[in-house]
């Protein structure tokens, strides 16, 4: 076996949240290792490591992965997006104002997970169903709010889509 | 139980990008047992983490384009191995004609998880509790394998050796996983017992019935996945299944399973589990 932390370093380009960024990385780095400790991007949150609780989801590619599940190495030249790079001009996306009005916001630690793949379903153009969107967001855990009021949210965007 | 706080970190090793198949079989055979395959890593970064295995190389396959077709044909499905289940679940002829495995694929893991892990990755890691297992048992899939210097196919019922080991030696790679169409009139399906949407199978089986045969295939109740055949049984319809024939059937199948007690379930409320699906599936599948 090999003495860890003796790889070199490569060199990671990828596209995050619409800006080209640069990084060394050893080999060993997951994605979410480089998001947070690399490019300070805090919005994406580590607890389980083992791709349970999906509080560490982006975008990866316009797709929602576990960054805890992703090697770092595997985004070269990808596009990452996090809820950094929902909003325009520091003004609240639809997602977020409805996430506030519903209460599905308490302790925080989730929400910023909720809110890129409640982004991602929004993205599909597409009407789904309550039981629909359960189904689509059963990757992540809440343990506060029960999910309901995050459901709503995302219903109540996907619909006005419709209207 | 290890230090949970060295799970945030992965051991060393290389990765390796290839970019056609024949590149990965050259690495395997250079790398052999010093490699290990990574498609949707959703198992294996695991595994890292909790150093079960310290492989030198991790030879990607996400870049070979060749394992992530998926084609139809006259006689049979062809899925290419790193295909993400996401995918499979998108063609419609899948939910028609081999729903056993659509019921399974749509309730493995978790949405997200199923965006990046692939239908190879799940039979190639042997684990008891695979979920495409069962219906790819009942739909006679056959394993398409290949190495740099030999390719052969086999039926999934070969493939599994024990938990989480199989029949690949070192330097070969699952390519495609074939499924011959089933005849008209066949019914498929799969269900599982499991604590929460995203958890593991407690138990989990799929039935297969048509003019020909009956068969249930089993995961997460022997070291491996199990195909118990009960054409035998001369099942036609929901009548055919009173309760002395369902004694019969489960006697047959009993002394097959042989599950372990974890955290998940004890033996007892396991078996419990089997049987109570095999009924219902049973039930369903004679409708």
């Amino acid at each position: 076996m090999i003495k860890e932390g003796t790889r070199p370093t490569k060199t990671l380009s990828v596209i995050l949240n619409g800006q080209k960024r640069v990084t060394e990385i050893q080999s060993n780095e997951t994605l979410l290792d480089v998001l947070r400790n690399k490019f300070q991007i805090k919005s994406v949150k580590a607890a389980c490591w083992v791709g349970d609780c999906g509080i560490c989801t982006v975008l990866l590619d316009e797709k929602p992965v576990k960054s805890c599940l992703v090697l770092a190495q595997e985004t070269m030249n990808c596009t990452i997006t996090t809820v950094e790079g929902i909003t325009h001009n520091d003004k609240l996306t639809e997602l977020q104002d409805a996430f506030i009005r519903h209460g599905a916001v308490q302790c925080g630690y989730c929400t910023g997970a909720f809110l890129i793949l409640g982004h991602y379903i929004i993205n599909q153009q597409q009407r789904f169903t309550f039981s629909e969107i359960q189904e689509m967001i059963n990757g992540i855990i809440c343990r506060c709010t029960g999910y309901l009021q995050i459901i709503e949210s995302i219903l109540e965007v996907n619909e006005k889509q419709f209207r | 139980m290890k230090n949970t706080i060295s799970f945030s970190t992965l051991p060393d090793f290389d990765l390796l990008t290839p970019s056609s198949l024949n590149e990965v079989l050259e690495l395997l055979n250079q790398y052999k047992e010093k490699s290990r395959l990574l498609a949707g890593g959703t198992d294996l970064l695991i595994e890292l983490r909790q150093r079960l295995k310290a492989p030198e190389v991790l030879i990607d396959l996400k870049k070979v384009s060749d394992l992530q077709t998926i084609r139809i044909t006259d006689d049979e499905l062809i899925i290419g191995a790193v295909t993400p289940i996401i995918e499979i679940l998108t063609l419609p002829v899948v939910k028609e004609e081999f729903n056993a495995l659509y019921q399974a694929l749509i309730d493995l893991a978790d949405e997200i998880i199923r965006y990046r892990a692939t239908l190879g990755g799940n039979i190639g890691t042997a684990s008891p509790a695979a979920d495409s297992a069962a219906p790819l048992y009942v739909l006679d899939a056959q394993i398409e394998i290949s190495s740099l210097s030999d390719a052969r196919t086999i039926p999934i019922t070969q493939f599994f050796t024990g938990v989480k080991s199989n029949i690949l030696s070192t330097d070969e790679v699952i390519t495609s996983i074939r499924i011959p169409r089933p005849l008209k009139g066949t019914k498929s399906a799969f269900m599982k017992a499991k604590r929460s949407s995203e958890d593991l199978a407690i138990v989990g089986v799929a039935c297969l019935h048509n003019e020909k045969r009956t068969s249930l295939a089993y995961t997460a109740i022997a070291p491996t996945p199990l195909l118990i055949d009960i054409t035998d049984f001369k099942l036609e319809k929901r009548e055919d299944l009173n309760q002395t024939i369902f004694e019969r059937i489960w006697e047959k199948i009993l002394p097959n399973l042989n599950p372990i007690d974890d955290v998940r379930s004890s033996k007892k409320y396991r078996i419990h589990m089997a049987e109570i699906i095999t009924r219902k599936i049973l039930k369903e599948a004679l409708e």
